[in-house]
């Protein structure tokens, strides 16, 4: 007898606090949605330019070494560079074809020191990672290609003969 | 007098989405900040032992003298620990650690380990003052070795 007297009340009530919910999930979903997919967009770009922040380091340890073991500047620049691009212009790197590059930080240049004295090549090496798939309306990430850097340091023999002393 | 109010009203599931999606892309970010963060000290690691690698090598050239005249090529350890932990890591963020400083394993052997303190760049900003720094400490360890000319 009371719940036949109830019943009308709480529709009522219902009605006026606006406790229908029926389609708020569903909005809900498509305004958060962007948020997500935007979340999940970020966390590729980080992966991405931490892949590729790895291999730019291994390939500037490489280049630098490469470098060291040279005699002159000139030839060291080219061995820097040949060994950048063989290790960034592989297949699975994560870098733009082509866009490896290395430099030797001078002057003063490393090889003109006399034999015997420590001395040590700067080789920076860079490239540029494709991001441009990683867009979205209201991303703050930087669109098109970004470019990566690392610096890697190797000392030359001291007992190496060098033509540029 | 609870029960007769939750029946007045019903169970309310506005929010719930909402809830649901701040409480996981909260922890969706923080597991984002994680991998970054612990990705950089990956790559510190790899840095630091690459460093030894070169510091080793650049300290093993540091021989006796007499080696000209045909005696064993043996490495002065206080020239080679000069050239491996001042003059070759100066400047590129490596350091000899004070309790784990160059030696010889033998005369033409020289070990040199190599420490990298890596800064996160997110976890302070959650966190600021609880990190440990020291557990971003990274070292790499490497030994170059004299191979007697024969």
């Amino acid at each position: 007898m009371k719940r036949h007297h109830d019943r009308p009340l709480v529709a009522a009530r219902r009605r006026r606090l606006g406790a229908d919910d029926s389609g708020l999930a569903s909005l809900e979903l498509v305004i958060l949605l962007p948020a997500f997919i935007i979340l999940t967009l970020l966390a590729g770009y980080l992966g991405r330019l931490n892949v590729a922040h790895t291999a730019v380091d291994g390939a500037a340890q490489d280049a630098a070494r490469a470098a060291s073991v040279q005699r002159d500047l000139a030839t060291a620049q080219t061995a820097a560079k040949a060994a950048a691009k063989a290790a960034l212009d592989a297949s699975d790197s994560p870098c733009v074809f082509g866009t490896a590059d290395a430099a030797i930080q001078q002057p003063p240049d490393p090889f003109a020191v006399p034999l015997g004295t420590a001395s040590n090549v700067v080789v920076t090496v860079t490239c540029k990672v494709d991001v441009s798939n990683l867009a979205f309306p209201g991303l703050p990430i930087p669109t098109g290609q970004q470019t990566v850097t690392s610096t890697f340091v190797s000392p030359i023999d001291i007992h190496r003969v060098r033509t540029d002393s | 007098m609870t029960t007769r109010l939750r029946h007045r009203h019903g169970p309310r599931d506005a929010g719930a989405v909402s809830i649901l999606f701040a409480v996981g892309l909260t922890v969706i970010m923080a597991i984002m900040a994680l991998s970054v963060d612990f990705g950089g000290r990956l790559r510190a690691a790899a840095r630091a032992q690459a460093l030894a690698e070169q510091a080793a090598r650049a300290g093993a050239q540091q021989i006796n003298s007499d080696a000209i005249t045909g005696t064993t090529a043996t490495i002065d350890k206080a020239a080679a620990t000069v050239a491996a932990c001042t003059t070759y890591l100066h400047g590129t963020g490596g350091s000899c650690p004070a309790d784990d400083m160059p030696t010889l394993p033998d005369q033409t052997s020289f070990t040199v380990t190599v420490q990298i303190t890596y800064q996160p760049t997110f976890l302070e900003l959650f966190i600021p003052d609880r990190i440990d720094l020291t557990k971003f400490t990274v070292r790499g360890k490497a030994t170059a070795t004299l191979i007697p000319d024969h």
